[in-house]
């Protein structure tokens, strides 16, 4: 059902485990009102791809991802004859004496049965529940070319085959298209959609995400566990501890059984949490008590001397 | 949408552009859309309306920040209720001076936050008003050169705009009053009876707008900062027209147009080569009524002479021309520099010849002067009686 209202867009993420910022929220919501791309931009981690996912659960529609790489192109986006099973089909026809009917062998080996169908044709046909959701993901890792061909496609919703015709969709699938601004994605693509730039959390979200996530997770050990990936997120990194970083880190971190972060456990973990080596040895280096002493004091935590 | 929204949202629009946005008719006809569905009840959904639609990359937020505080009052997040505000004229929302329907919207606030968009938001909200108001009534031969690009780009932003006034020629009109004959007798014609009656309503058009700058000396510095208006001008109208006057009459409108005011006097500068001449306003406008002024000028047409009226050549011709000039055309309009030392008095001969044919004088020096005449122009000029009442405003 889609929402019908800012507020219930709201709450039907958050029914489904995710906490948006209003604007997000705002933005998804005129997305699916006025059937037009939803263009995330952010750093990765933070939740761009996880809202198609929810998304798609929530409104009980089929999610197709198309995971953009540099240099795809039409066979893997889009379709591919089935050339094997074209062959495969030339071949019994010759043993069963009908290759001289050329036009029937042409009638078959081309039908839609022998089309493999990939992600963007895929999403141009309903699924269950409705039209599905497309997710075009990490779209700054394809190149111009590509973008192009996408921009053809996301105008009118519909790909030509030329043995067989066009192919149309009924109506326009829901698009969530993300980047982690690796290169700048062409204009004519971000003007069709409705755009939102996915920052960090700040420290109250990031908190009641990890409580949503991990409800087992001790509260001291949530907010310290908060307040030092945001000290990090403050340092010059080569990649910022994203949302899905903390809650593997706080995960881990429940399983050595603690009941509030100290300096070995992060020594031990930091490899959770940042995912560079440059980056493990600058937090070194800096001190991760230092670190965790000032994620407390800045919470007003009487225990900061620890 | 009600025409008041719907004239702030353009504003708003070209506020953004001013900044350096890329808005087309798309991204507004989206962004419009999706105001239709957050309705204004709440300000910081009316904000996600706009910036999801407007906004393509964050370092265009700040930007866009700036404009949405500027236009719509009050930081975006506040929970205020919106409807007190997207009414209101932008010019009330930005200012609240609430006395004349007719206020010009404060051209130098909207500027200046387009300067201003990356960074510096509470500077921008600190300065504004008190630093604002000194540039509006600085004297451009004062100001620095950046304040006046600042000058040059609110000038852009004023949008200067002419009256259209009624033709002879018609064009269909559905709401029209006079019924169209022709296309009621060819349909009486071919389907033997009238089922529906088809009306017409006079074209309208607005009057030629010539501008004759003088770029001789100390003039240049007024010449440059009016052309600014005229290329504002010119962009939504087409029978603007720029003409430079040195030691030769150079028509720059279509220089303008490609290039721009400033490098269109740069060139004509780099040509001309003698300016201590003084003015040579006489056999210019000897070779405009000549050559140009049939072409151009027609019975509501505005001429605008920029000029301190010091005429260095015979003051023969110069009577001679402008009278010529006065009777070609709808108005003359007279903007004089020199009118921003107070007590001004006409003694010079030139300055007397002129103030006996043209039809009206302003000031130029400063960015109120410009939008009053802008704002004169809006409202639409009539022949005032002669001799000319001197009205020495020392802006």
């Amino acid at each position: 059902m889609i929402p019908q209202s800012i507020d219930a867009t709201v709450t039907m993420l958050e029914r489904a485990g995710y906490l948006p910022e209003r604007g997000l929220a705002a933005t998804v919501f005129f997305a699916l009102q006025l059937k037009r791309p939803l263009f995330l931009e952010g750093m990765p981690g933070t939740g761009k791809t996880e809202i198609a996912k929810v998304l798609a659960r929530s409104l009980d529609r089929e999610l197709i991802r198309l995971q953009c790489f540099d240099g795809m192109d039409q066979s893997a986006a889009v379709y591919e004859w089935n050339y094997q099973r074209q062959m495969v089909a030339i071949r019994l026809a010759e043993a069963a004496g009908r290759a001289a009917d050329e036009a029937a062998i042409d009638r078959q080996i081309f039908g839609r049965d022998y089309l493999l169908e990939r992600p963007l044709l895929r999403a141009l046909s309903p699924g269950r529940g409705g039209m599905p959701v497309l997710l075009i993901d990490e779209i700054d890792r394809a190149d111009e070319p590509f973008e192009a061909y996408l921009l053809e496609v996301l105008s009118d919703f519909q790909v030509s085959v030329p043995e067989l015709g066009t192919i149309r969709a009924p109506e326009p699938p829901i698009v969530v298209m993300t980047s982690n601004r690796t290169r700048e994605i062409h204009d004519a693509i971000k003007r069709r959609c409705f755009y939102y730039w996915v920052e960090y959390p700040d420290a109250q979200r990031e908190l009641a995400i990890l409580e949503r996530r991990l409800p087992d997770l001790p509260a001291r050990l949530a907010r310290d566990v908060v307040g030092f990936a945001q000290q990090t997120r403050g340092l010059d990194l080569f990649k910022a501890p994203g949302v899905s970083e903390t809650l593997d880190w706080a995960e881990a971190l429940m399983r050595l059984d603690l009941l509030e972060l100290d300096v070995a456990a992060i020594s031990l973990s930091l490899g959770i949490l940042l995912k560079y080596q440059d980056d493990v040895a600058r937090v070194r280096t800096v001190g991760p008590a230092g670190l965790l002493e000032a994620a407390r004091e800045r919470r007003g935590d009487p225990a900061a001397a620890g | 949408m009600h025409g008041r929204l719907f004239a702030n949202l353009a504003a708003f629009g070209r506020v953004l552009r001013g900044a350096g946005l890329r808005i087309g008719p798309g991204r507004m006809d989206c962004a419009l859309s999706a105001v239709a569905l957050a309705g204004i009840r709440r300000k910081p959904d009316f904000y996600w309306a706009l910036r999801s639609a407007l906004v393509a990359d964050p370092a265009q937020v700040a930007a866009f920040d700036t404009a949405f505080e500027l236009v719509w009052g009050r930081r975006p997040h506040e929970s205020v209720d919106l409807e007190v505000d997207v009414w209101k004229d932008d010019a009330e929302a930005a200012d609240d001076r609430a006395d004349a329907g007719d206020v010009p919207p404060d051209a130098l606030s909207l500027a200046a936050a387009a300067d201003q968009g990356d960074g510096e938001r509470d500077d921008a909200r600190r300065d504004s008003p008190s630093a604002l108001d000194m540039l509006r009534d600085k004297h451009f031969d004062r100001m620095t050169a950046d304040e006046l690009s600042a000058a040059k780009r609110a000038i852009e932003h004023i949008a200067p705009s002419l009256p259209c006034y009624p033709t002879r020629r018609h064009r269909r009109a559905p709401a029209g009053t006079t019924p169209d004959r022709r296309r009621n007798l060819q349909t009486v014609a071919r389907t033997g009876s009238l089922a529906k009656i088809q009306y017409t309503a006079p074209r309208e058009e607005r009057p030629a707008l010539v501008l004759l700058c003088d770029i001789s000396g100390s003039m240049q510095v007024y010449s440059r900062v009016l052309l600014h208006f005229v290329c504002a001008l010119s962009s939504q109208h087409d029978k603007a027209h720029a003409f430079l006057v040195g030691t030769r009459l150079t028509d720059v409108t279509r220089t303008i147009r490609r290039l721009g005011p400033a490098a269109a006097v740069d060139r004509i500068c780099a040509e001309t080569r003698d300016f201590d001449a003084g003015t040579r306003l006489g056999p210019a406008l000897l070779e405009f009524n000549k050559s140009h002024a049939r072409r151009l000028l027609s019975r509501r047409a505005i001429v605008v002479l920029v000029t301190d009226g010091l005429e260095g050549a015979s003051t023969d011709v110069l009577e001679l021309e402008l009278a010529r000039l006065a009777r070609s055309c709808g108005h003359v309009m007279w903007l004089n520099p020199l009118l921003r030392f107070e007590g001004f008095e006409p003694l010079a001969e030139g300055i007397r010849i002129m103030t006996r044919h043209v039809h009206s004088m302003r000031g130029a020096h400063s960015l109120r002067c410009v939008e009053d005449i802008a704002h004169a122009l809006r409202l639409g000029l009539a022949r005032e009686p002669r001799p000319l009442r001197i009205d020495a405003r020392a802006g």
